[in-house]
């Protein structure tokens, strides 16, 4: 009996993850990081399907959100750079990453990562900004959020 | 290290003694961790995957990672949840009962940013409301893996992957995330 215990567990061998020393795979179909094609996403259009989605709201477009005071997110502070654009802002904090952002995009410009690495020192190294204008799409870097 | 203290410090030098001492934390506590683990509201998601840590497969101890039941004995404060009002007491306490210097962890959507809970008059909606935070693990709950990564961080044995740490998960710049931010945001942990 205990004899084949031992060969079992020998036949086993370690099972033990050695995640900080290798990476790791999550296997298919795991939710981790979203992330947005600026290239096709039609923000600037007037389409606001992600934002529309989002259970936590960490999706928001500073457009909508435009005079808006503390609703205990984040105040979305208008980009001065954003002429004519809009704002996209995505807080990795409040995202549950539930993937309804994906779903509900008509032009598969969100997609999800199996990225899980996204512990972070600062609150605002989560939250994350594209300004999106209606001739090509620009990736520029945007204000810093103000803390509400 | 041992300079004298200066009569008219700037910004900028207690910037930099700070940051030192960050580091020396880090150092003291990269070999062994002693981590208390608070739940203030939480859904019990993050504790599953919590607990998962000191299972065989993932196995924390081998990093020198342990959990203690007494927060005299701990390194490091794990926080889930959206800080209830009901929890936000017994949540100082046992920061106040750690020994300095000491760290704080916010695990989970709730804690990082209020997630699907969000402010109300029964949650504080973000842990940085209450208590200065070293390490956010964003996540829904956040795996153990992302829960390791996270405890690494905040005793310095790993990097940050996200902004300043210039992750591009899709390959290019055209990324969402990794968004070069011209400043390092000025969003400490503690809000006036």
């Amino acid at each position: 009996m205990q004899i084949a215990w031992l060969i079992r567990g020998l036949r086993t061998g370690v099972v033990t993850t050695r995640y900080p020393r290798e990476p790791e795979t999550l296997p298919r179909g795991f939710r981790g990081l979203p992330v947005l094609d600026v290239d096709r996403c039609h923000a600037a259009d007037g389409c606001n399907d992600c934002v529309q989605a989002c259970l936590p709201r960490a999706i928001t477009l500073d457009a909508e959100t435009r005079g808006q005071g503390d609703t205990g997110r984040e105040s979305f502070a208008v980009s001065e750079e954003a002429g004519g654009g809009v704002l996209l802002r995505l807080n990795y904090g409040a995202c549950i990453m539930c993937g309804l952002c994906v779903a509900a995009c008509q032009s598969t410009a969100i997609t999800m990562t199996a990225d899980y690495e996204l512990a972070v020192r600062q609150p605002g190294d989560l939250i994350c900004a594209a300004t999106l204008r209606d001739q090509g799409a620009h990736h520029e870097s945007t204000a810093s959020p103000e803390p509400n | 290290m041992n300079q004298l203290p200066l009569l008219n410090p700037t910004d900028g030098d207690i910037e930099r003694a700070s940051e030192q001492i960050r580091e020396m934390v880090r150092r003291l506590f990269k070999r062994s961790l002693h981590i208390r683990h608070v739940d203030a509201g939480s859904c019990n998601a993050c504790e599953s995957e919590i607990k998962q840590l000191t299972s065989p497969y993932y196995d924390l101890h081998r990093l020198g990672i342990f959990f203690t039941t007494s927060p005299r004995h701990a390194d490091l404060l794990l926080v889930t949840g959206p800080i209830t009002r009901a929890m936000e007491a017994p949540l100082l306490r046992t920061y106040e009962a750690m020994p300095d210097p000491r760290l704080v962890v916010a695990v989970g959507a709730c804690a990082c940013d209020g997630g699907i809970f969000g402010r109300s008059c029964l949650t504080n909606g973000r842990l940085s409301r209450v208590l200065p935070v070293d390490v956010l693990i964003p996540g829904c709950p956040p795996t153990p893996f992302a829960l390791i990564q996270g405890l690494l961080l905040a005793v310095g044995r790993a990097e940050q992957k996200m902004r300043q740490g210039q992750i591009q998960p899709s390959g290019d710049n055209r990324a969402i995330l990794g968004t070069p931010s011209p400043t390092p945001n000025g969003f400490s942990g503690v809000e006036s």
